[in-house]
């Protein structure tokens, strides 16, 4: 691997406890908790340690963890999906002639991208 | 179960995803020598947390069936069952952690041991030898050292072979443990 992956651990951290959040709330039915989720976590959105203001006081103590490798795993996959979205749209691009990726080319390599990955 | 056409993760996050994607297009696009448009560029940003979103569900359902709370390095395998290369991809990537986080723990008691227990080290590596011999001569130089140390210590206690091997080690370099045992011996 010639360059370090651009993605960091804890962005992605924070969005799957913000997923895993939103899917907790689904089985309660506590409409009141989503609001001061979302206001708790822009103020300190880096702070990972902290920012349990998921776990309000009425809350299921149910929410779902990663493991750090896992994250890590994560980060890798993420740039194997980025390069491999570049080099298909760039090969769409280079057929049609023009040395632009648009967003035309993005939409033709897209179905497959998403049924291979 | 309702689809969500809007994002789970807020703005601020949204845009670290930006950024960190704008990145990694930019650098690989130079590779291919091409550009990429900026509506592009968002739309593959946002592609990104799509996918990140979807993986999540998709982490946390594999973990709940495996009835664990904590998402582990299988669940993101199993994620990419469906695509082989990317498996293989991923389980090297994997392997290397492993390795790294194995060696760092081995070099930290191999210091351990040396500061502890110095006499003792040198029988022990008779055995062992990974940071003195070459790759390609290790396997036929262990069984030699194998035999060799086994006849030595049938007899002998370790620091009446230490002091055996102190008196023939000087002149002669160690990779040549077991000719020399031969003779000592």
């Amino acid at each position: 691997m010639d360059s370090k992956s651009h993605f960091e651990s804890a962005v992605v951290y924070e969005i799957f406890k913000k997923v895993w959040a939103r899917s907790s709330e689904g089985t309660d039915i506590i409409p009141k908790e989503e609001t001061e989720d979302t206001e708790n976590v822009e103020d300190d959105s880096l702070v990972i340690l902290g920012a349990n203001a998921a776990a309000g006081p009425s809350r299921k103590p149910r929410s779902t963890t990663a493991n750090a490798n896992a994250l890590k795993l994560t980060c890798e996959l993420l740039k194997l999906f980025v390069s491999e979205t570049v080099q298909r749209a760039a090969m769409v691009a280079e057929a049609e002639g023009s040395t632009e990726i648009d967003g035309s080319h993005l939409e033709r390599i897209l179905p497959q991208l998403l049924l291979d990955f | 179960m309702a689809t969500e056409t809007e994002f789970c993760a807020d703005d601020s996050l949204r845009d670290h995803i930006l950024v960190a994607v704008a990145k990694s297009v930019e650098s690989e696009a130079q590779e291919l020598h091409v550009t990429v448009s900026p509506r592009a560029m968002t739309a593959m940003g946002d592609l990104v947390l799509k996918y990140l979103e979807q993986m999540a569900r998709d982490l946390e359902t594999f973990a709940q069936h495996a009835g664990r709370k904590s998402v582990n390095m299988d669940d993101v395998l199993l994620t990419v069952r469906r695509n082989p290369s990317i498996a293989a991809n991923l389980t090297s990537v994997l392997q290397e952690l492993a390795t790294t986080s194995k060696k760092n723990q081995a070099d930290k008691l191999k210091k351990k041991q040396d500061v502890e227990e110095a006499p003792l080290e040198k029988p022990k590596r008779r055995k062992k030898d990974p940071d003195d011999v070459q790759p390609g001569n290790v396997k036929l130089k262990k069984k030699q050292d194998d035999v060799q140390v086994g006849k030595l210590r049938k007899g002998l206690e370790f620091d009446e072979g230490e002091e055996l091997r102190k008196k023939f080690m000087t002149g002669v370099t160690e990779i040549d443990g077991g000719s020399r045992k031969l003779q000592g011996s």
